[in-house]
Order: structure tokens, then C-alpha cells, then sequence
């Protein structure tokens, strides 16, 4: 393994990213490889100087983030806001997108010239419609799907 | 509200005690909120202070950021740490200011070169912190991984979910900009 190659891994292995076989290699060249040690003794080094340059912050800040929060803002809601809150998007879409499949399959009907737009014999006759049917209804599914996932994460919330 | 209340309910901000204070503040208490501010509040500062290389104005980061936490607890729905979701709050707060920061630069240099003055020559000093300094020459994107690497509390995933950017483009961030700022930190005599 050549000194290039150990060294772009040389932050990956001191960070502990490495899979096995890779930290394998790079131990057995760091074993007899005095330059690449020294590299990889500047990175452990650096890490610890920017680790321990850290500050503290100070007490007025949380002052400031608590007067900031304000009064207004903490007044205790009921369980059924946090609902309509989590669910009000997937009700939206819940409503939606059936009125476009709806829509759509309407115009499906009046092109493959069947009488009603619920025709899905009609409908899936025709490769084009049937590819189009199905992607709908995946669709639907998907968000009556995440619909229910809504629900309960919000149920569970509560 | 009043300024600086104390905690009168004695809790805990263990995984469990945190839970039921994300829980507790989600309902309106503001006192729980405030024992969350404080046990995060020097990690949060940190993250914003080497992404915008600045002490003050990392204060003003994350005092944005827990204002902004408070009003989008709801949204939390505790599938990383309250840590983690606190961290990529910050980070969005960290480069919004970042962002105001440049249009505020490009103001001022246009305004100076309208005035004929040599640019630059008001500027407000670089960072007196020359481990800031180092980390402001970096990418952005190196800087926020970096800064959130550099916590030391953070796996992998939870920088990536913090960053908001997949894993394995976190990892290389991270390997450039380690690899960048030993460049630099030996250029400049600090290793």
C-alpha cells in the first residue's frame, strides 16, 4: 500500500471510519512507515486542539432564549390541536390526490371510449391506461399508508 | 415569564428524564424547556461558534436556534436524540446567518468602493481565535461537519442527520476537511 493511498484513509482511521480489512492495511503500513506515523501524529493532534477549544456560554443566554420564548407562545394546547396539526397535510392529501385519480381515470374512460370512468377491465385492456391506473393507485396507497402512520405517531404522541 | 426562573420540579436529563422534559415543555411548560436550554446550551453554542467563527454572533445563533426548537417542538418526534434535533436546527440557524452575513458584505463593499474607499479597509478584524480562523478557510459544508465532529458526542449518523446530508457525503466532508485544516494548522505553525 503506498504512502498517497494510507494517507487519504489516514483521517477515516483515526476517526474510526474504517472497515476492518482497510484498517488492517493501514496498520501494517503505519507499522513500518515513519513519515506516514508522523502524518497521522499531526491529525490526532489537530483533533485535540480543536476539541479543546471550546467555550462555555454564558448564563444570559438562557435569559435571553426564555425571554424570548415569551409568554404568548407557551400557552398549553389540547391534544386534538396537536392532531389536527400532524394530520392536517396527509387529510389534505388524503382528499387530493382520490380527486385526481378520479379525474384522471375519467379522462382514461373517455379515451379508451368505455362508458363509465370505474371501467378498470376497460381501463387495464390498454397498456398505456393500465400503467397509469396502476401508478395511481400505488399512489394512493403510499399515502393512505402514510396516512395510518400519521394517525398513530400522532396517537402516540398524545 | 419571568427572567432567569428557577426550576421548582427536580428532574433528571438522562435519555428518559429528557423525554419527559421534551414532554413536559411540548405541553407548555416552560420551565422544563428552560432545563433543556441549559444542559445544551454550551454544545449549541459551540456548533455555531466554529460555523460562524465568531463567539457573539454564535450566541445570537443559538439563541435563534432554542427560540426556534421551542416553536417547532411539535415536529419533534424523538427518532434521533433531542440533541441531534437540536444540532440540525442550529446548523440551518448558523447558515441563515452565515447567508445575511455575505449580503451584508457585499453591501458594504459596494458602499465602499462608491466612496473610494480602498476595500477591506473597514472590515471588521478576522477572528482573534486562530483555530476559528483556520476553520473559517474552509467550505462551508467541510465547516459544519467539522464543527459537529468536534463535539466528540456524535456518531457518524447523527452528523449526517444534523448536517443533513447522507453518510458516506458526511465522511468525505469530513476526511477533506480534516486533511484541509492540518494543512492549514501546519502552515501556520500551530502543529
Amino acid at each position: 500500500m503506498s504512502c498517497d493511498l494510507v494517507r487519504e484513509q489516514l483521517a477515516d482511521y483515526s476517526a474510526g471510519f474504517l472497515e476492518d480489512a482497510d484498517r488492517g492495511r493501514v496498520e501494517a503500513h503505519l507499522g513500518a512507515c515513519d513519515m506516514c506515523r508522523a502524518h497521522l501524529a499531526e491529525l490526532r493532534a489537530l483533533d485535540r486542539l480543536m476539541a479543546g477549544d471550546r467555550t462555555t456560554a454564558p448564563q444570559s443566554l438562557v435569559l435571553r432564549v426564555m425571554d424570548g420564548v415569551g409568554p404568548a407562545s407557551v400557552r398549553p394546547r389540547h391534544a386534538w390541536v396537536y392532531l389536527l396539526d400532524d394530520l392536517g397535510p396527509a387529510l389534505a392529501a388524503m382528499v387530493l390526490l382520490p380527486a385526481i385519480l378520479l379525474l384522471a381515470l375519467r379522462e382514461a374512460a373517455a379515451w379508451t371510449s368505455t362508458t363509465h370512468p370505474l371501467d378498470l377491465a376497460a381501463l387495464f385492456a390498454q397498456p398505456t391506461t393500465a400503467v397509469a391506473a396502476t401508478l395511481g393507485m400505488a399512489l394512493v396507497a403510499g399515502v393512505a399508508l402514510w396516512f395510518s402512520q400519521q394517525v398513530a405517531g400522532s396517537l402516540a404522541r398524545i | 415569564m419571568s427572567l432567569g426562573t428557577s426550576v421548582s420540579t427536580p428532574v433528571t436529563t438522562g435519555a428518559n428524564g429528557e423525554g419527559a422534559l421534551v414532554a413536559r415543555a411540548r405541553g407548555g411548560d416552560p420551565r422544563a424547556f428552560e432545563v433543556l436550554v441549559r444542559t445544551h446550551k454550551d454544545s449549541v453554542v459551540n456548533v455555531a461558534r466554529r460555523i460562524v467563527g465568531d463567539s457573539d454572533a454564535a450566541q445570537d445563533v443559538a439563541q435563534d436556534a432554542f427560540i426556534k426548537a421551542y416553536r417547532e417542538l411539535r415536529r419533534f418526534r424523538g427518532r434521533s436524540s433531542f440533541a441531534t434535533w437540536m444540532y440540525g436546527i442550529t446548523v440551518n440557524e448558523a447558515r441563515m446567518h452565515l447567508r445575511s452575513q455575505r449580503r451584508r458584505q457585499a453591501r458594504w463593499e459596494k458602499q465602499a468602493a462608491l466612496e473610494a474607499h480602498p476595500a477591506g479597509a473597514e472590515r471588521p478584524d478576522a477572528s482573534a481565535e486562530p483555530l476559528l480562523a483556520l476553520l473559517q478557510e474552509l467550505p462551508e459544508k467541510h465547516r459544519v461537519a467539522l464543527s459537529l465532529f468536534y463535539l466528540q458526542e456524535l456518531s457518524l449518523a447523527e452528523i449526517a442527520q444534523a448536517a443533513g446530508a447522507p453518510e458516506g457525503t458526511v465522511k468525505a466532508w469530513l476526511s477533506r476537511g480534516r486533511e484541509q485544516l492540518r494543512q492549514l494548522a501546519r502552515e501556520r505553525g500551530l502543529l
